[in-house]
């Protein structure tokens, strides 16, 4: 059974004729019949380091890019004892990755711990995983395996001026690797305890010389831990058992067309299903159909690179919620337009425009959906100033158009007219660069990101009967909710080591939320109770501010082809103020501050010899207090304790032969509860897997 | 009033990276100077592949020369593989640039009359790659590099435009262009 089916036709204006509509209009861009991707892989070898587009949208080396930025490559994930994206993310400075459930993970950067955390912008290949429905990001859903990535770019900070909205506390860029640059065939399958079965294939064929060829499929699946259910995130649900699962496919085709131009459309399936934590916390289970196609052009003019690209999302989600299921459906299509130019020897410029339209409807005989269709523009300038100093300043408008179509679906206080409504926000990233001398960088940057309320937080409409009243409670969206205004600085020192792949950097940081959003919660004040109707309305809501400020200390190392380490110490101080909460008592779901650790020690060591390779990675993280339900959901919100942990994960391989390698790795070997910052104890998990490549 | 803030802003800058900042070290061509001028021809357009010709030129009687080019010949042997690229060296002798025919690179070693292959090289539309800096931002040399302690590359756009040399924009944006 697959949740899309149930939902009607999508009626109004169609998602789909504005695909087809924006296909002809990629198709008609003056750059449409030629382009140039960057070829990292080539890149790379050539300068020693990686290189990125996902600061300024420019090629940049990762040591000049004006961010605080983390690139894990090939090599960093072939090293890692981690078996996903939020395994290999958990072992860099200032980053927290919550593990509630077996499956059900977030990420947050720099503060802001949360489930369903809305503040990072995840994107495969500039292509958005986040899901906009809730504004999160379903990581076992992303579709892409471990042994087709090409490398992994983590930007810190907000980086609205680029990606727009939600880009606020970081942006996650996973790049695929490309057939026609590098070659090969790779089949993983391993089983584990806890009843792990795993198994992923990528093949990355070159067709002919201007045409390749990318697919990838994965199976995962394991039991649920074993103490969620006696955890404060499930209370009186201790019978809830929902082991996690996931499979998805993907596919894309490259072109070469011409000598100076590029093009790729790929699709994306994934299904998965898991119970997860809510933003309202406690635990669900939710199945997750998701379906993308996407498209990339580009051209290189000699002055510069045009590219133009589209991505069309499907996403159906089904939540077993208490006694009630629901189903939604979210279509969210983007297609875009880019110019990079070169102005004289010192300068470049990047203009772009946007269109992006969105789309959630709720099933339950909602027969409304809410949507909005955006408008963006956005530029960026960087100059060379002098030899050692670079300016580069981006800002961005978007204008958005939300409106309910289709009738309100009731009860409500709201009209059709209240959802009749525009915002516009603007955003902006700034950053000096300032050389001192050969292998030091002074960074000073700041930014102001906006983070857009879910189309969930604009129209959701969720109907709870209260048992023995003729009442009922209705978590309702908000269409006056207002988008969040983060505020980041940064002053950053890098001392390059070696060839330049290695370095040493320390990072001040603050960032300042205003306009926080937190969901609709039982708890709070109701929005509004007309005495004439019978029920109790709930709503999300701008409830105060959120601040973060700290250090990252950072240092990698390669001391020889043999030996790699890594160590890197994160202090963090969060704080939150809103109306309602305070002195333990909690009117809104958000427990920001506490629930992010203050102090983070990370260290990894690798060492490759011959046909080993054998890595430890070890984690320390201060105890944190996280947001529970203290007695049955819909009962009081409190903090529980998750305890302080070191939490110790390694790897061995060996290559028996050129094509076959054995591998067995462990996370959390050292047991510890906290290790994954969830109320639910963290298990040790072990693993065994044979990979063949060719 | 506002002329003069630009200018003591650009001052202060300056005087503040110009003590720190340190020139390029005078080094001859190494195996990863090669390995990075072959990788660098790969981001020409139209761009290149497979098997090229690598012309090593010299100046006759002048020992540093003489001993680039035999640092760069014995670093390439017989085929260096940098990128797409596989490098195929030709030692010729700048007394002897009419040999520079059927050469897509050339090598430029320190003590020649740089003036000298930048016009042969322009006629035939040669990349030609340095370890001297000097050299390409006079315009006669299009690109210079230095592999040590990291990779820098400065290209001359003067010397591209007059070999009818381009790269890839993208390339161009991650290196300085002069």
């Amino acid at each position: 059974m697959t949740s899309v089916r149930i939902f009607p036709p999508a009626r109004g204006r169609s998602l789909r004729s504005e695909l087809f509509a924006s296909c002809a209009l990629l198709l008609a861009l003056p750059g449409a019949a030629q382009a140039q991707d960057v070829n990292y892989a080539d890149m790379e070898e050539l300068f020693g380091e990686p290189v990125t587009t996902s600061v300024t949208g420019k090629p940049q080396r990762a040591s000049e890019a004006p961010a605080a930025l983390v690139i894990i490559t090939k090599d960093d994930i072939r090293r890692s004892p981690a078996h996903d994206i939020p395994g290999l993310l958990q072992a860099y400075a200032g980053i927290d990755v919550t593990r509630w459930t077996a499956q059900g993970t977030d990420v947050a950067i720099r503060g802001g711990v949360q489930a369903f955390n809305p503040r990072l912008l995840v994107l495969v290949n500039g292509r958005q995983a986040y899901l906009d429905y809730y504004g999160m990001t379903n990581w076992a859903g992303i579709g892409v395996q471990m042994g087709e990535i090409q490398q992994i770019e983590v930007v810190k900070g907000s980086n609205s001026a680029l990606f727009g909205f939600n880009a606020v506390s970081g942006v996650i860029n996973i790049i695929t690797a490309n057939p026609l640059q590098s070659q090969g065939v790779n089949v993983t399958a391993g089983v584990g305890t806890r009843g792990q079965v795993f198994g992923s294939g990528v093949a990355l064929l070159k067709l002919r010389d201007d045409l390749g060829l990318r697919l990838s499929a994965g199976y995962k699946a394991s039991n649920e831990l074993k103490g969620l259910s006696l955890s404060a995130l499930t209370p009186g649900l201790s019978a809830l058992t929902y082991d996690p699962q996931h499979k998805e496919v993907a596919a894309e085709l490259y072109a070469r067309l011409g000598d100076r131009s590029q093009g790729s459309i790929s699709v994306t399936h994934s299904r998965n299903r898991q119970l997860e934590v809510v933003p309202v916390p406690f635990t669900l289970p939710d199945r997750y159909d998701f379906t993308s196609i996407s498209g990339r052009l580009s051209h290189d003019t000699g002055w510069g690179v045009l590219s133009a690209n589209l991505f069309h999302n499907w996403s159906a989600i089904h939540s077993d919620s208490i006694g009630q299921p629901l189903d939604y459906r979210n279509e969210a299509f983007v297609a875009s337009a880019d110019a990079l130019v070169r102005a004289g020897t010192a300068s470049t410029m990047r203009v772009e425009v946007e269109y992006r339209s969105n789309m959630l409807r709720i099933a339950q005989g909602f027969p409304g959906a809410t949507r909005y269709d955006a408008l963006a523009a956005s530029g960026m300038w960087e100059t060379r100033l002098s030899e050692a100093a670079t300016f580069t300043l981006a800002g961005r408008v978007d204008h958005l158009k939300l409106e309910q179509e289709g009738p309100v679906d009731q009860p409500t206080i709201f009209t059709k007219a209240d959802f009749d409504r525009s915002i516009t926000e603007w955003s902006f990233n700034s950053a000096l660069l300032l050389k001192l001398g050969e292998r030091n960088t002074l960074r000073l940057a700041a930014s102001k990101g906006v983070q857009l309320p879910s189309l969930f937080a604009f129209g959701a409409r969720l109907v709870y009967p209260i048992e023995g009243t003729p009442l009922s409670l209705i978590n309702s969206g908000n269409p006056y909710i207002s988008p969040a205004k983060i505020w980041n600085a940064e002053v950053g020192l890098t001392h390059t080591l070696g060839d330049g792949r290695d370095r040493i950097e320390v990072v001040a940081f603050y960032n300042r939320t205003s306009d926080l959003i937190a969901p609709a919660s039982p708890q709070a004040p109701p929005f509004a109770t007309p005495p004439a109707h019978l029920f109790i309305l709930t709503a999300p809501a701008n409830v105060g501010s959120f601040e973060a400020y700290g250090l990252e200390a950072s240092i990698s190392r390669r001391i020889s082809p043999a030996w790699a380490w890594s160590l890197n110490y994160t202090w963090t101080h969060a704080d939150q103020r809103i109306t309602g909460n305070g002195n333990g008592h909690f009117d809104w779901p958000l427990a920001l501050d506490s629930g992010t650790p203050e102090h983070k020690i990370k260290a990894q060591v690798s060492y490759e010899r011959g046909p080993w390779l054998a890595t430890v990675a070890a984690r320390y993280t201060s105890a944190t207090e996280q947001l529970v339900y203290k007695a049955v959901p819909e009962g009081p919100l409190g903090l529980v304790k998750v305890e302080q942990s070191l939490a110790v994960d390694a790897k061995l391989a060996f290559r028996i032969n050129r094509k076959l390698k054995i591998a067995v790795s462990g996370e959390n070997l050292t047991g510890a509860g906290g290790a994954y910052l969830s109320p639910a104890p963290a298990e040790r998990r072990l693993r065994a897997s044979f990979e063949i490549g060719f | 009033m506002h002329v003069q803030n630009a200018f003591w802003v650009r001052s202060g800058i300056a005087f503040i990276t110009i003590g720190v900042m340190s020139a390029p070290a005078q080094a001859q061509m190494t195996r990863e100077t090669v390995q990075v001028g072959g990788r660098v021809a790969s981001f020409l357009q139209p761009s290149l592949s497979g098997p090229i010709t690598v012309a090593i030129v010299y100046e006759p009687g002048d020992d540093t020369s003489e001993r680039e080019a035999q640092s760069i010949e014995r670093e390439i042997g017989s085929g260096l593989r940098a990128g797409a690229l596989v490098l195929r060296p030709r030692r010729v002798a700048s007394n002897a640039l009419g040999e520079l025919g059927g050469a897509r690179i050339a090598f430029v070693t320190r003590g020649i009359n740089y003036r000298q292959i930048a016009t042969v090289a322009a006629a035939r539309s040669i990349l030609t790659i340095s370890s001297d800096a000097a050299c390409t931002r006079a315009g006669l040399c299009a690109v210079a590099i230095q592999a040590a302690p990291r990779v820098q590359i400065i290209v001359s756009r003067a010397a591209c435009i007059a070999a009818r040399i381009k790269f890839s924009a993208a390339f161009l944006m991650l290196v300085r262009e002069i």
